[in-house]
């Protein structure tokens, strides 16, 4: 009963999303709204990870931008189509998840969440400073394909309805349980039989696979990439810890919701309030996140989605009786 | 039958020895006690036993093959199940969702997993509490869940820790109620009253040092 309804819920907001731009006409918006299904991605997968298995990642950029390099490297190197990256940035997001999980995910601690902080900056020197490999800081530019911004669209939402199609899956079995167990209790997970290792390299595998799709996806929409942006320790690694923590840790539609609150926010400040602010405040954003991260974390600790209900009941007032 | 049998298992903490050449058997079917005084080394054993620490010396035979290298994980596939003297439930999850993550031990599909689940869940008495939250549970219930969900995963031994230590004499009525309709299984106790009331088939007396 209850994962027919999710189920119905999912179809709704599928649809509502697929006849979007039906009635979004100019690109700006279309733009914001493929930035907004881009950090669904991302934060989905920073959530399977440190949500649901409660190893926090600080280096989602890490395989964000392999996947962005694979695609962006094909291209220069094998004169591939970096659609080609599509394909494959996942699976070579994977082989990096594989060697840091199997570094950490022995150990218990902190190590994990060290090590991802650590690759991400690594990747992005080296991205730097390998400039016959990577084009160093000068970048790769590629042509877009469609000058429209409407196959982009469709192509992510097809991207984050898969990513959170597949975590929902996962979350609903075995698998799910397994990593839940693990963030509760690693003592106790080994215990009841889980291979906590296994488990654990799985869930990054899985996250790290589509993270390393969205970096892919992200050269060919974007068509440059360069290693402060797509290796960017506050622009791709920390804003994916903001989605899901602002939309709710451990929920499906949690960074489906934060995502949309970012980058509302993000162009909200950029353009400085549509151009009705002072100038000055286009360079707020940072801040702005900082007290609304403050803000979720003092008075709603599960996010939006999370603590849905007492949102609810702080705009609707009921007596107190009809509340409780 | 012997099912179970440790030989001369020794660890040492640094200097310190905590366990000195213990030594027993468990036959089938049957209840076996430990007794000692606080700090004698009774969880130390069990942690042993399930390789959360490993064995400075020593040998662990379960179904006649040793264990003493194996990880924990796989030593409860073999089917050793424990139960922990500081509960350790999965403090944000149901009762019904901590049982069933461990039914999963042996069946694969989610309603063959919540099926085993709720069938022991109903076995040990749980069911009233089978949807809240393991944090928010007393601690006899929170004790008894321990036992749930080691029995979960369908174990030939169930090692329970303490699972009377603490609670008031109501509870632990209760817990040896569920204990006894087991098959096989070794109990850790420095209650004597259990044992007095013919508890156990057999006892070790283990003085420490």
């Amino acid at each position: 009963m209850k994962s027919s309804l999710g189920l119905l819920k999912a179809l709704v907001v599928l649809m509502i999303a697929g006849i979007l731009p039906l009635f979004i006409k100019q690109d700006y918006y279309i733009h914001l709204l493929i930035l907004v299904l881009m950090w669904v991605i991302i934060g989905s997968c920073w959530n399977l990870i440190s949500g649901y298995t409660g190893q926090v990642s600080f280096g989602q950029a890490a395989f964000f931008g392999v996947g962005a390099y694979t695609a962006g490297i094909m291209f220069t190197k094998l004169e591939l189509s970096p659609w080609w990256g599509l394909v494959l940035g996942g699976w070579t997001a994977m082989v990096l998840a594989l060697i840091i999980g199997y570094l950490c995910f022995r150990l218990r601690g902190p190590y994990f969440a060290l090590a991802t902080l650590a690759a991400g900056e690594i990747l992005r020197l080296i991205a730097n400073n390998w400039v016959d490999f990577t084009e160093g800081m000068v970048g790769i530019l590629i042509m877009q394909t469609f000058s429209s911004k409407l196959p982009y669209y469709y192509m992510v939402l097809g991207l984050a309805a898969c990513c959170l199609g597949v975590i929902s899956l996962v979350m609903n079995s075995k698998l799910g349980y397994y990593f839940v167990s693990i963030r509760e209790d690693q003592d106790a997970a080994e215990s009841l039989g889980i291979n906590t290792a296994l488990y654990k390299n799985l869930s990054l595998l899985i996250s790290s696979f589509f993270t390393g799709t969205a970096g892919a996806f992200y050269l060919n929409y974007m068509g440059f990439i360069d290693p402060s942006v797509v290796f960017s320790l506050h622009d791709i690694s920390i804003q994916a810890i903001l989605v899901g923590i602002i939309g709710g840790v451990a929920t499906i539609w949690g960074p489906a919701i934060g995502a949309l609150i970012m980058v509302g926010i993000q162009e909200l400040f950029r353009t400085a309030i549509f151009g009705l602010a002072p100038k000055w405040v286009s360079q707020g954003h940072a801040m702005a996140f900082g007290i609304l991260v403050v803000l979720t974390i003092l008075f709603m600790s599960n996010g939006v989605v999370g603590d849905w209900s007492k949102i609810k009941r702080l705009f609707i007032r009921k007596s107190p009786e009809a509340a409780s | 039958m012997i099912i179970f049998e440790t030989k001369d298992l020794v660890k040492f903490f640094g200097g310190l020895a905590a366990v000195n050449g213990v030594s027993f058997q468990i036959e089938q079917g049957e209840i076996f006690g430990l007794i000692g005084p606080n700090g004698s080394g009774k969880t130390t054993i069990f942690n042993l036993i399930n390789n959360y620490f490993p064995l400075t010396s020593g040998e662990v035979l379960f179904d006649g093959r040793s264990i003493k290298n194996l990880k924990t994980h796989k030593i409860c596939h073999l089917g050793i199940a424990r139960t922990f003297q500081v509960v350790k439930p999965l403090a944000r999850l149901t009762v019904l969702e901590n049982v069933t993550a461990s039914a999963f031990c042996r069946v694969n599909s989610i309603k063959e997993a919540q099926k085993l689940a709720l069938e022991m869940i109903d076995f040990c008495g749980l069911m009233p509490y089978k949807e809240q939250q393991a944090k928010g549970l007393p601690i006899g219930l929170r004790k008894r869940l321990e036992i749930t969900r080691a029995m979960a995963t369908q174990p030939k031994i169930l090692l329970l820790d303490e699972t009377c230590a603490g609670l008031t004499p109501k509870e632990v009525d209760l817990a040896i109620e569920s204990d006894q309709r087991n098959q096989s299984s070794g109990c850790n106790d420095h209650r004597h009253r259990t044992y007095h009331e013919g508890y156990y088939d057999h006892i070790a007396a283990y003085p420490g040092h």
